[in-house]
């Protein structure tokens, strides 16, 4: 019966990618060749949003569910950074919940699936393992001043279904440096959607958007205590979530 | 340098510079599965042990290699040791 439905589901993502994607992408690109580089940028990081949001919400539904809650709704925040934890494949989807303009950091691999990593190149998406730090750094701050929000896994590398692992530092370093708010967002009920070996299970995905983390906050923390800091949040939201559902 | 100096002096480097709590820190510890410091803490860490030993180690190959505490240990103690011999 899995079989049937990671058959019936892949189908239909490959097959949207495939004859759909491209064809509204170069209705964009005509588009957007009318406008100013800013404004190509933001309707480009938006359409990746948008192809996400039909997948997460549309295509895989009633199979896998998505329900996203934003804790803090009335905040102002951008641009920012959101941070969140890596439990699979699917996290990079599940920020188009969010209704911002958004480029991901990521690590290489992603730039060299077909058309995805191509359009995510072009979007600007970092890939931090391929710069050095200053070169992201520049590129974090040069983005957030442009009012473009940065969305960051800094585990680096998916957990599954065992524990968080340790954050890596360098967004958080960058976010410090541009003076933005940091967002938390916690996901769970992804772990195996899909599973390491990319096989997907139903199931239900929930993501919270935390209250932000503004820059008076953490000012006097040293880059470890504050990603450290954003790590417990997350944290702490997580054993939460997992107790509201025991 | 008094070899049995070091594991303490690294400690207190990890006390002030990182604010992790002294009990954490045991030999066997990896610096960043359990303790949380990534390659940019790496860089900081180097800093301040440079500072404390007033030695110069930011170009050294070997840094690569340390996972725990133990290993930062004992690339220190080999370090005054080489210093040591140098000025022999």
């Amino acid at each position: 019966m899995n079989r049937l439905l990671n058959i019936y589901i892949y189908s239909l993502i490959v097959t949207y990618t495939l004859i759909l994607y491209p064809f509204f992408l170069l209705s964009f690109i005509v588009i957007c060749l009318f406008l100013p580089k800013r404004l190509f940028y933001r309707f480009l990081r938006r359409f990746i949003s948008w192809y996400g949001l039909f997948i997460i919400k549309v295509l895989v539904f009633p199979f896998i569910k998505v329900k996203f809650v934003d804790l803090a709704p009335n905040e102002k925040i951008t641009p920012c950074v959101f941070i969140m934890n890596h439990k699979s494949a699917s996290d990079p989807y599940l920020l188009a919940c969010l209704p911002y303009e958004i480029v991901q950091v990521v690590n290489s691999w992603p730039f060299k699936i077909p058309i995805l990593g191509f359009v995510a190149k072009q979007a600007g998406y970092l890939s931090v393992k391929e710069m050095s730090y200053r070169e992201f750094e520049t590129a974090i701050v040069k983005l957030l001043s442009e009012n473009a929000c940065i969305g960051a896994f800094p585990e680096g590398t998916r957990s599954g279904e065992g524990e968080m692992g340790q954050f890596h530092g360098a967004v958080f370093r960058a976010a410090a440096k541009a003076k933005v708010p940091i967002v938390p967002l916690c996901v769970m009920g992804n772990e195996r959607i899909p599973t390491k070996k990319f096989v997907l299970h139903r199931g239900t995905i929930k993501i919270r958007k935390l209250k932000a983390l503004y820059p008076e906050q953490y000012i006097n923390m040293t880059s470890f205590q504050l990603k450290n800091h954003i790590r417990n949040i997350i944290y702490d939201e997580l054993l939460k979530m997992k107790n509201e559902v025991n | 340098m008094d070899k049995n100096d070091v594991p303490r002096i690294i400690n207190q480097v990890f006390v002030e510079s990182f604010e992790i709590d002294l009990k954490e820190l045991t030999p066997e510890k990896k610096i960043f599965e359990e303790l949380g410091l990534d390659s940019l803490d790496i860089v900081d860490l180097v800093v301040a042990i440079q500072k404390k030993f007033n030695v110069k180690i930011r170009d050294d190959e070997r840094i690569r290699a340390i996972r725990t505490l133990q290993d930062l240990y004992d690339y220190v103690i080999l370090l005054g040791t080489e210093m040591s011999a140098s000025h022999q």
